[in-house]
């Protein structure tokens, strides 16, 4: 190699060396930087409500998957700063929520800090909170009853509007972010909080009745069943709380040192069959526990990937999908699984199903109506313009 | 197992891992665990850093003859490269000196940058995929997510004051490394570099999350002192005079040997003095002693600059 001139092949060396690593910069560090959203659908009659990857309301035609209407979200300010990749550049609401639909208006929250609701008709805006600024990002999805909806925010706080009008009635606030979808039952609200506590609050005036600490930040939905709240958190445990008083009745695994010790964060919301508690978590396996005792009823069930989504119940089938995008069946019947389809795609979205058929979104704004017996697709679309 | 997923097992777990047990230490701030690290991982590539700026010193000592010799053999590169490598090879340098330390490091820099990017966990779904990386240690579980919230920064979001900081430090350690006494095409160069870098950082860093502006803040602050060691305040004062550490004396008694040596390159590469020694003509002035004393160039280095001062650069005859 003929060597110019030593000061000026340093210099060139360095000038690629700077190109080289700005690039290294933005592209090795900043990739997937962009808040894009893991909504699922939920089915009302004949239409299906999910917020796509682009930041809009769209209702489909649960039947043929066509475009019934759909309602775009503004972002809270503009792409920030300038646009190089590690700060939000797009325009787009992100929405993590899967909406929920009460009294013909579906209620959905976005990323940009706004809960909206929509006429599920005609895909009318009737009000949006709060109506001037934004609070901080909604992560969580909203839960709908006694009238009101309530509803986490990244702001540490619980919040209840009038279902109606969207008038705050209360607010109760947490120690840190709250990105976990509220439950309710009777009259409490069950929701868990990154300050590694999950709360019992009153319905009608938020005050607070229980809270219950685990060693780590809780990020999935309880579930509410025969009187028991069932929650997973951070520290690797999955515990089931007495709904009334909020003491610990059992905790998976019973031992830090046990054999079946989860080896990752319970992050989707279990789902409950016949008295049998169906729990994924990030280490890629399914727990499944007897609801009473906590007693593991069979091995854990490995899908070789993480498990980020909400399971849902089929008949007889609890249907849950890897985070890979493998969709299974496993029958509760004998806990045997089979696997229903691979959409070769990121599944993080809850699933949702109506009268035998499942709907997926995937990460790349896929959506798929799948036979949950046989796995065959009805249908899928994508959600992108 | 793709060379992606090699690379998180290697250099992302272990830093991610290592951040957050950091944190747990240093009072649950992440920010005291970025500055922490960095402070870690400089003082386990110092040898390589050093290695890598006294070379850098040694090489631009050089400049004067390559600097002759490209004037010389400006037309026949061969030859000029020939010339150039034997001039290498008898000081005991090579030009891969400067470029194999910073090599090296640069993987581990891209490591740290990327494990704080995916600590900082800026949106659900990189908070999400976080949990991939980390180890079965309790602490590191029951951590996440960590605060963000450091002196009045968040490190999730852009600061532009840090932005400002980030461009002020690397411009001060470009500053300070800028050879003195350079030919006037390197001096462009790194008159450009000395502006760039810290142009297109500060820039950046109003993007990006300003846990990575305290990291390269830190990592620059770092820079500035260990570069202080090396050459003092360097370009930073208009008549600086380097420093000189046992390393860099070695190097120019190296150097200094070849060229008092009747060598076959100084018999063949005839060193008359270049445009840039000109400007560095005040040394010559100044007095050989107190050159020395500080460490300056060479004396035969020195002959040459005096016989440029004579000769005004015509070219003496080959012999």
């Amino acid at each position: 190699m003929a060597i110019r001139h030593n000061g000026v092949l340093v210099g060139k060396i360095w000038l690629l060396t700077v190109i080289l690593l700005l690039g290294g910069l933005v592209f090795l560090g900043c990739v997937g930087n962009i808040p894009k959203g893991w909504s699922g659908g939920v089915i009302a009659d004949e239409a299906l409500f999910l917020g796509s990857m682009e930041g809009k309301l769209v209702a489909l035609d649960k039947s043929s998957g066509a475009r019934l209407w759909e309602v775009p979200f503004e972002a809270s300010s503009s792409a920030g700063g300038f646009g190089f990749g590690c700060a939000p550049a797009s325009t787009a609401v992100a929405i993590y929520g899967t909406p929920v639909v009460s009294d013909e208006l579906v209620y959905v929250s976005g990323y940009n800090g706004k809960v909206y609701a929509i006429n599920s008709d005609s895909g009318a805006l009737r009000w949006v909170y709060p109506r001037e600024g934004n609070l901080e990002p909604i992560v969580g999805g909203q839960v709908v009853a006694h009238g009101k909806v309530y509803f986490g925010c990244s702001d540490g706080k619980v919040y209840a509007l009038d279902a109606v009008t969207g008038d705050k009635q209360w607010e109760f606030e947490t120690g840190d972010k709250i990105w976990s979808t509220p439950a309710t039952d009777g009259d409490s609200v069950f929701v868990g909080s990154f300050d590694n506590k999950l709360y019992a609050l009153s319905a009608v005036d938020g005050s607070q009745e229980w809270e219950f600490p685990t060693e780590g930040a809780i990020a999935s939905t309880p579930l509410v069943y025969n009187n028991m709240v069932y929650i997973g958190s951070f520290d690797r445990h999955l515990y089931a709380v007495d709904a009334t008083n909020g003491k610990q009745v059992w905790q998976l695994p019973v031992e830090d040192e046990a054999d079946n010790k989860p080896e990752n964060w319970f992050w989707t919301k279990p789902v409950v069959y016949n008295s049998t508690i169906y729990a994924g978590n990030l280490d890629g396996k399914i727990y499944i526990l007897n609801a009473e005792t906590g007693d593991e009823i069979v091995d854990a069930i490995d899908l070789g990937s993480p498990v980020a989504s909400w399971p849902v119940l089929v008949d007889n089938s609890v249907i849950v999908a890897s985070e890979e995008g493998v969709i299974y069946a496993l029958d509760t019947g004998d806990n045997q699984i089979k696997q229903l389809a691979n959409l070769e795609g990121k599944v993080y979205a809850p699933l949702s199903a109506s009268e035998g058929t499942v709907y997926i979104h995937t990460s790349e704004g896929e959506f798929h109506a799948l036979n949950a017996q046989s796995g065959t697709k009805l249908w899928s679309l994508s959600l992108k313009s | 197992m793709d060379i992606g997923a090699i690379w998180d097992l290697i250099a992302l777990q272990p830093v991610i891992n290592v951040l957050i047990v950091l944190t747990d230490y240093l009072f649950s701030s992440f920010g005291l665990a970025i500055i922490a690290l960095t402070i870690v991982v400089n003082v386990l590539m110092y040898p390589l850093t050093m290695k890598q700026l006294h070379a850098t010193k040694a090489m631009q000592t050089l400049q004067p003859k390559i600097a002759e010799l490209q004037k010389k053999y400006g037309k026949d590169r061969q030859k000029l490269a020939q010339e150039q490598m034997k001039l290498y090879k008898e000081s005991g340098m090579s030009p891969a000196g400067c470029l194999v330390p910073m090599l090296i490091q640069m993987p581990i820099w891209i490591a740290l940058y990327q494990s704080i990017i995916r600590v900082l966990a800026v949106t659900p779904e990189d908070f999400l995929g976080l949990s991939q990386y980390l180890y079965s240690w309790p602490v590191v579980y029951s951590l996440l997510p960590l605060g963000n919230k450091f002196l009045w920064l968040n490190l999730a979001t852009p600061d532009t004051f840090l932005a400002i900081l980030v461009g002020g430090t690397m411009w001060l350690q470009q500053k300070m490394a800028m050879p003195t006494g350079a030919d006037p095409r390197q001096a462009a160069q790194s008159r450009m570099m000395l502006w760039m870098m810290p142009l297109m950082f500060g820039f950046i860093c109003l993007s990006f999350p300003s846990g990575l502006a305290l990291f390269w803040v830190t990592s620059s602050v770092i820079r500035i002192v260990i570069q202080y060691y090396i050459t003092g305040w360097g370009g930073l004062v208009k008549t600086a005079t380097p420093r000189s550490t046992g390393r860099d004396k070695r190097y120019m008694k190296r150097i200094g040997q070849v060229e008092q040596a009747p060598s076959e390159a100084s018999t063949e590469a005839d060193i008359v003095v270049p445009s840039a020694t000109e400007e560095a003509g005040d040394y010559g002035r100044s007095g050989d002693k107190l050159q020395e004393r500080r460490g300056g160039y060479p004396p035969s280095l020195r002959a040459i600059r005096r016989q440029s001062g004579r000769d005004r650069g015509h070219r003496p005859k080959r012999r």
